[in-house]
C-alpha cells in the first residue's frame, strides 16, 4: 500500500529500502537515523524518495518518529510532505507511520510557530 | 541463602552497564564525520578509544578464568591506530568486547572469587581484575563523554548524567523515589569471601512474605499478590526478605518478571532477598526452570530457550531498545506455530517494541527492563510480561504534563495517545497507544501498572482503571494476543 503525499514532476524517486538499513543489533533509534541519513542524502541529490518498509516487522512508533523528525527538522515540513512517499508492509505498520507522521508534523509545526519561523 | 558472590556481580554489572550507556548516549549526539576527529592533534579520537576500550575488554575477559588477560592474539597498538570504520563497524567491535566482558562476570561463582588470574603475568585476585576492568572503563567512560560533548556542540548535548543546574532537583526526585538516604553498599569493607559472616540475619529476623495462592496473568491475581507482598514491593523498605512461593500451584511469566524485579532490586540494595520457589507440580516446577526463575533467584542452571519442550522465553534483560527485541518471542511462536501470519508477526513486534523503548527511554531502572514470555499451545495465544523498577510513568509524564502527577490521569493519557515528555528525538507520546490497540486488534488482553494505578483490557477491547494496592515502584506491562488469525 503507498501513501502519495505527493509526486514531483522533475525527477524520478528514488526508492530507499528500509529493511537494507537494519541491523540486527542495532537500537531502534540507530536504525531510524541511519534511514533518515540515506533519505537526506537522496533528497540533497534527487527531487523525491520512496522509503519502502516492506520486509520489517514490528518496528515501533520510535522508528517512524526519528526518520520523519529528523527528515522534517532538516528539509522542512513541506518539502517533506512534497518530497517524501512512504509504501508500507502491512496494515500495522501503516497504524503505525501514518500516527508518527501525523504527530512529527504536529510537532514540528508547533515548535516552528513556538521559535518565531515561518 | 544467596552468596555473596551475587551482590558483588550485581554491583559490578551494573556499574559497567552503566558506563556502556553513559558512553553510548554520548557516541549517539556525534555526527558520523566526527567519530575519527581528535579535538587536539595527538590525542584519541572517539572511535579510538572506543576501540581500544572494546579491546581490552575482550582480551581480558575471553576465558576469563583459564587464560592471561593480556592475550597474544590482542594487537593493543593496532587499536589506537586512526581508522576508517563505520559507525556500524565501531559499534560492532564495541559491543564484542563489552559482551565479553558482561558474560564472563555474569557466570562467577562464589568459589570463584579466591582464584586468581593474571593479567600480562602479574597475578589478580578475581575481585582485583574485574575492579581493575571497571575503573579501566570509567576513565574511559568519562573521556568519550568529555569529548563527544565537545564535537556535538554544548546547544544540542542532551545530558545522561545530572545537567547543570539540575542537582537539587534530581536529589529531590530521588528522594521522593528511595525514600531515606540509600545505606552504604554492604559488602565494601566487609570479610565477603567467607560469605555469609556480613550481612546476613537469620531466616527468623527477616520479613516473610507467603504467597500461598496462585498467581495467573490477570489482574485480580496480581492485585492480590501486590497487597501481600506490599512490603517488599516498597523501595522504602531496609529489611531483608524472604518471599515464600513454594505452596504456589501456579505462576504465570507475569508472576515470574515481578518477583526476578524485586530480587533483583534488592540484591543490588544489599538486602539479600530470598525467593523459595515450588518443587510441584512438575509442570510449575519446569515453568520456574524455563523462565529462568531458578537461575536468577537460585542460582540455578541457565534455561535453554531452544529446548523442544520449552514453552518459554526465559527472563532476560534490555537496557538498550534494540530494533528487533521481539527476537526471542517470535522465535518461540514460530517454534510451535507453523503458519504465523505477517499481521500476527507485526502486531506481537509492534507491541513488545513499544513496551521495551518506553522503558528504556523514561524508566531508568535501576534493573533495566526485564522480559519474559510463554506461548500457549492449547489457546494458541502469547503472553508477555515487561517489568522496570524505574520513575514510573506518571512521575516522568508528569514533568511535561502536570496533571500526569494524578496516576490514573496518567494512564488514561499515555493510552489516549498524543502526550509525551519528548525526553528524546524519537518521543511522540503514541507508544503505549499503539500497543493497546495492537493488543485489541488481536483480541488480546493488557495489564498496564504503574505507581497507584492499573489500567487493564479485557478481550471487549475496553479499557478500564483501577487503583493499585501498592505504590508500584515502575511501570509493569503484561499483555497476551492470539497468534491465530481466525480467533482475531
Amino acid at each position: 500500500m503507498t501513501t502519495i503525499l505527493e509526486q514531483m514532476p522533475m525527477t524520478a524517486p528514488q526508492t530507499i529500502m528500509a529493511k537494507q538499513l537494519l541491523l540486527p543489533r542495532d537500537t531502534t533509534v540507530e536504525s531510524a537515523a541511519r534511514l533518515a541519513e540515506r533519505v537526506l542524502q537522496v533528497l540533497a541529490a534527487s527531487g523525491t524518495v520512496i522509503i519502502d518498509f516492506t520486509g520489517i516487522r514490528g518496528v515501533s512508533s520510535s522508528y517512524f518518529n526519528v526518520i520523519f523528525r529528523t527528515v522534517g527538522e532538516d528539509v522542512g515540513v513541506d518539502r517533506m510532505s512534497r518530497a517524501v512517499d512512504l509504501r508500507y508492509g502491512s496494515d500495522a505498520q501503516k497504524t503505525i507511520g501514518d500516527r508518527s507522521w501525523d504527530a512529527v508534523i504536529e510537532f514540528l509545526q508547533r515548535t516552528n510557530n513556538a521559535n518565531g519561523a515561518t | 541463602m544467596p552468596n555473596q558472590i551475587e551482590t558483588v556481580t550485581a554491583a559490578w554489572l551494573a556499574e559497567l552497564r552503566k558506563q556502556k550507556q553513559w558512553a553510548e548516549h554520548a557516541v549517539a549526539q556525534v555526527p558520523d564525520e566526527k567519530l575519527h576527529q581528535a579535538i587536539v592533534p595527538g590525542t584519541n579520537t572517539v572511535s579510538i578509544i572506543m576501540k581500544h576500550l572494546a579491546g581490552s575488554l575482550r582480551s581480558r575477559f575471553t576465558d576469563f578464568l583459564t587464560t592471561d588477560g593480556e592475550k597474544d592474539w590482542r594487537n593493543r597498538d593496532a587499536e589506537f591506530a586512526p581508522g576508517g570504520e563505520t559507525r556500524e563497524e565501531i559499534i560492532t567491535i564495541w559491543n564484542h568486547g563489552w559482551q565479553t566482558a558482561l558474560d564472563a562476570i555474569g557466570a562467577l561463582r562464589e568459589a570463584d572469587l579466591d582464584r586468581t588470574v593474571t593479567i600480562r603475568s602479574q597475578p589478580h585476585t578475581v575481585p582485583e581484575a574485574v575492579t581493575r576492568a571497571v575503573a579501566h572503563c570509567a576513565c574511559h567512560t568519562g573521556q568519550i563523554m568529555q569529548i563527544s560533548r565537545i564535537l556535538a556542540g554544548n546547544v544540542r548535548w542532551n545530558w545522561a548524567t545530572i545537567a547543570p543546574g539540575k542537582s537539587e532537583e534530581f536529589r529531590q526526585e530521588m528522594k521522593a523515589r528511595f525514600g531515606l538516604p540509600r545505606v552504604p553498599i554492604i559488602w565494601i569493607g566487609c570479610k565477603w569471601r567467607k560469605g555469609g559472616e556480613v550481612g546476613q540475619m537469620s531466616n527468623q529476623s527477616r520479613k516473610r512474605v507467603v504467597i500461598d495462592f496462585n498467581v495467573d496473568d490477570q489482574w485480580p491475581d496480581i492485585s492480590r499478590f501486590l497487597d501481600r507482598a506490599s512490603t517488599i514491593v516498597s523501595p522504602a523498605n531496609r529489611e531483608q526478605w524472604i518471599l515464600d512461593c513454594s505452596r504456589c500451584a501456579y505462576l504465570g511469566p507475569d508472576a515470574a518478571v515481578l518477583i526476578a524485579g524485586l530480587y533483583e532490586r534488592d540484591m543490588q540494595r544489599g538486602l539479600h532477598p530470598e525467593v523459595l520457589l515450588p518443587n510441584e507440580p512438575r509442570e510449575l516446577d519446569a515453568f520456574c526452570a524455563f523462565v529462568g526463575l531458578k537461575q536468577r533467584v537460585q542460582k540455578g542452571e541457565r534455561p535453554n530457550p531452544d529446548h523442544h519442550l520449552s514453552e518459554t522465553v526465559p527472563i532476560h534483560t534490555f537496557y538498550q531498545p534494540i530494533a528487533n527485541a521481539q527476537r526471542q518471542v517470535l522465535t518461540l511462536v514460530h517454534r510451535h506455530f507453523q503458519t504465523l501470519s505477517e499481521d500476527a508477526e507485526d502486531a506481537l513486534g509492534v507491541a513488545i517494541n513499544e513496551v521495551v523503548q518506553n522503558v528504556c527511554d523514561h524508566a531508568e531502572s535501576p534493573i533495566g527492563a526485564l522480559m519474559a514470555g510463554r506461548y500457549f499451545q492449547k489457546r494458541r495465544d502469547v503472553r508477555v510480561a515487561v517489568l522496570d523498577l524505574g520513575l514510573g510513568i506518571p512521575h516522568t509524564l508528569s514533568r511535561k504534563v502536570p496533571e500526569a502527577k494524578e496516576p490514573e490521569r496518567a494512564l488514561r493519557l499515555v493510552v489516549k495517545g498524543g502526550v509525551s515528555s519528548h525526553s528524546n528525538p524519537n518521543n511522540m507520546g503514541q507508544g503505549i497507544r499503539n500497543l493497546v490497540d495492537q493488543v485489541r486488534i488481536r483480541r488480546g488482553a493488557l495489564l498496564l501498572l504503574s505507581s497507584k494505578a492499573a489500567a487493564t483490557m479485557g478481550h471487549d477491547g475496553t479499557v478500564r482503571y483501577h487503583q493499585a494496592p501498592v505504590d508500584f515502584p515502575g511501570t509493569a506491562v503484561f499483555f497476551r494476543m492470539a497468534m491465530d488469525d481466525d480467533d482475531t
